[in-house]
């Protein structure tokens, strides 16, 4: 079992920082645009739906990452229970992580029924034609993922395994 | 059960998982959504979890937060934080004190640069730390300044603070920060006349450097040209009108990447660093976010704050009497809550009260934000004293918390100025352009 859950750490340590990465990626061409965007409103041509693209890419950010802030232990907790150490609060983090895994998968299907709800009436951004829906299932997806590291850190702490750092 | 029981309930329960380690974000979702759910049913409930982050993310005016997060840890890897040192250390070195003068100026000059205290305490830190430790400064001032400094962080704009205050409250952002300003200014001087005390009755405290010929003086302040350039275009857009705090944050990031460019500190392991750290951090703010915008609307439905404010608006205090006592309450929780828990668990019940009692929420901004630093300070989870901490592994934690006190003391005088004349704050925003 261990073996396991040191293979899925690797697997889904790597694929959280990827899709970090991408989020970061994503920021950088939010940046450019807010630069083009100021610039070319200032010469009276500004872009249309520029902040339609920015709120769309603004999830993207936000849901790509979400995971990587939790599997790198970003996510800011309270210890106002200095007293529990060692194994006990190996599995009083496990219990933790398991109530909070179980609660992302009720967001993710909550994401998900939003999502279809958009699809269906047809809900989109203000200037451009871009639809909602493809966006609640970005939200889907990383709410999904972070319950999934969620699960699998309730797992580490069962065994005993040290808290990951980012690298 | 009324809905005022199912609140306390929903109170006691927060507080709970908080102290077993639950994440803040997802305390506040939790009780949240469980809260609507025993009052609202469990159709409003599920409802607000599965809009709300949607809500919070495709939020415009919030790509401030990720962007200044950027902007600042941009400035890290372009070595900014180093050219304001030497600038600063050229002016004040020379100081009895004058390293940590010059530790205090830089980060109050990094400050401008990053929204962060920890961000700022970090990266000052592991620059000034070695020289004061080359000219024997002792450890207790030398950290306490490192930790106090960077504080300045949340107060001198960009701040996360200043935003979160604005996105809860509906407040102006671009106001908060310039309201931010001149506290910022008067708190990097009190901490500067709290050095000066210091080394006074302790000389040996903070034993003077080398004085620096003018010429050089001049070329380091030139170096720092380039950072101080970034800061006037940010916040002098913003004061001006020429764009908004959103726009501020990108075209601050695209010139500290272009400085980084420039200056050949960019590749790719230190962007992808960047980046993830910088995502990383966004995330979380979100995740707390996202959990204030469920966890308030339950509040409401409780009436707990109009209750609150109710009763304390019809006890015979003066309105200073219950801003001090609820100041009193920030600082003890301070010294147990991270501060965006309490500004995000606080707000929607303090935010109505200030308003009531007829104080101006602006100004009560910056005032929760310099408490808040304090709690950063303060033992026992002063956050920016592990970090220095962790950059001074040999110095016991003891001590950094004796050389934090007249710090605290500094602050302390800056909240008593600020409520005394409220105008520190208020100057900037209110001859704002546009």
């Amino acid at each position: 079992m261990e073996r396991l859950i040191l293979k899925l750490s690797d697997a889904v340590g790597e694929c959280v920082r990827f899709l970090a990465l991408v989020s970061g990626i994503v920021l950088m061409c939010l940046m450019a645009l807010t630069v083009v965007a100021v610039t070319v409103r200032k010469a009276n041509n500004p872009i249309l739906g520029a902040q339609d693209l920015s709120e769309s890419g603004l999830i993207v950010v936000v849901f790509f990452a979400m995971a990587y802030s939790g599997w790198t232990g970003g996510h800011i907790a309270v210890d106002l229970i200095g007293a529990i150490k060692g194994r006990a609060l190996d599995y009083l983090d496990c219990g933790v992580r398991t109530v909070c895994g179980l609660f992302f998968v009720v967001v993710t299907w909550m994401t998900v029924e939003h999502a279809l709800d958009a699809l269906e009436y047809g809900d989109g951004f203000n200037l451009l034609p871009i639809p909602h829906w493809p966006f609640y299932f970005v939200i889907a997806f990383g709410s999904g993922l972070f319950s999934l590291v969620l699960f699998l850190l309730a797992a580490r702490s069962a065994y005993g395994m040290p808290e990951i750092k980012p690298k | 059960m009324s809905e005022s029981t199912i609140g306390l309930i929903g109170i006691a329960a927060l507080f709970i998982l908080l102290a077993i380690r639950m994440p803040v974000g997802i305390v506040m979702m939790l009780i949240g959504g469980v809260g609507v759910w025993a009052i609202n049913g469990s159709k409003a409930a599920l409802a607000t979890l599965g809009s709300e982050p949607f809500v919070i993310a495709s939020n415009f005016e919030l790509l401030i937060i990720p962007m200044f997060v950027l902007m600042g840890n941009l400035a890290s890897i372009s070595g900014m934080s180093r050219d304001l040192y030497g600038a600063a250390y050229a002016w004040f070195g020379h100081w009895r004190g004058g390293l940590a003068c010059a530790t205090i100026a830089a980060c109050a000059g990094f400050a401008a640069l990053s929204g962060s205290s920890v961000a700022s305490a970090v990266t000052m830190g592991r620059v000034a730390l070695p020289e004061m430790r080359r000219y024997n400064y002792h450890p207790r001032l030398a950290t306490g300044c490192i930790a106090a400094g960077g504080t300045l962080g949340i107060l001198i704009p960009p701040s996360t603070g200043f935003v979160i205050y604005a996105i809860l409250t509906e407040e102006s952002i671009g106001r908060l920060f310039l309201a931010g300003v001149l506290p910022g200014l008067l708190l990097t001087f009190l901490f500067m006349v709290s050095i000066g005390i210091q080394t006074r009755i302790k000389p040996d405290l903070g034993p003077p450097g080398p004085k620096m010929p003018m010429p050089q003086r001049i070329r380091a302040t030139g170096q720092a040209g380039a950072m101080t350039g970034i800061i006037v275009i940010t916040i002098g857009g913003i004061y001006t009108g020429f764009f908004t705090a959103g726009e501020a944050a990108g075209v601050g990031a695209f010139l500290a990447f272009m400085l980084a460019i420039l200056r050949r500190s960019v590749n790719w392991a230190s962007m992808s660093d960047t980046l993830l750290q910088t995502v990383r951090t966004s995330a979380f703010a979100f995740l707390i976010l996202i959990g204030a915008h469920v966890f308030n609307p339950f509040l409401a439905l409780t009436r707990i704050p109009t209750t609150l404010s109710e009763a304390l608006i019809g006890t015979e205090f003066a309105p200073l009497g219950i801003l001090l006592i609820l100041l009193a309450a920030f600082i003890v929780l301070g010294m147990f809550l991270e501060g965006f828990a309490i500004l995000v668990l606080s707000l929607p019940i303090v935010h109505p009260l200030i308003i009531q009692l007829g104080y101006d929420p602006i100004w009560f901004g910056v005032v929760m934000v310099i408490v808040l630093e304090m709690g950063l300070i303060s033992p026992p989870v002063g956050v920016n004293v592990f970090v220095v901490k962790s950059i001074a592994e040999d110095v016991p934690m003891s001590e950094i918390f004796i050389g934090i006190l007249p710090f605290w003391l500094a602050m302390v005088a800056c909240l008593v100025l600020l409520i005394a004349f409220p105008q520190i704050a208020l100057f900037l925003p209110n001859t704002m352009i546009n």
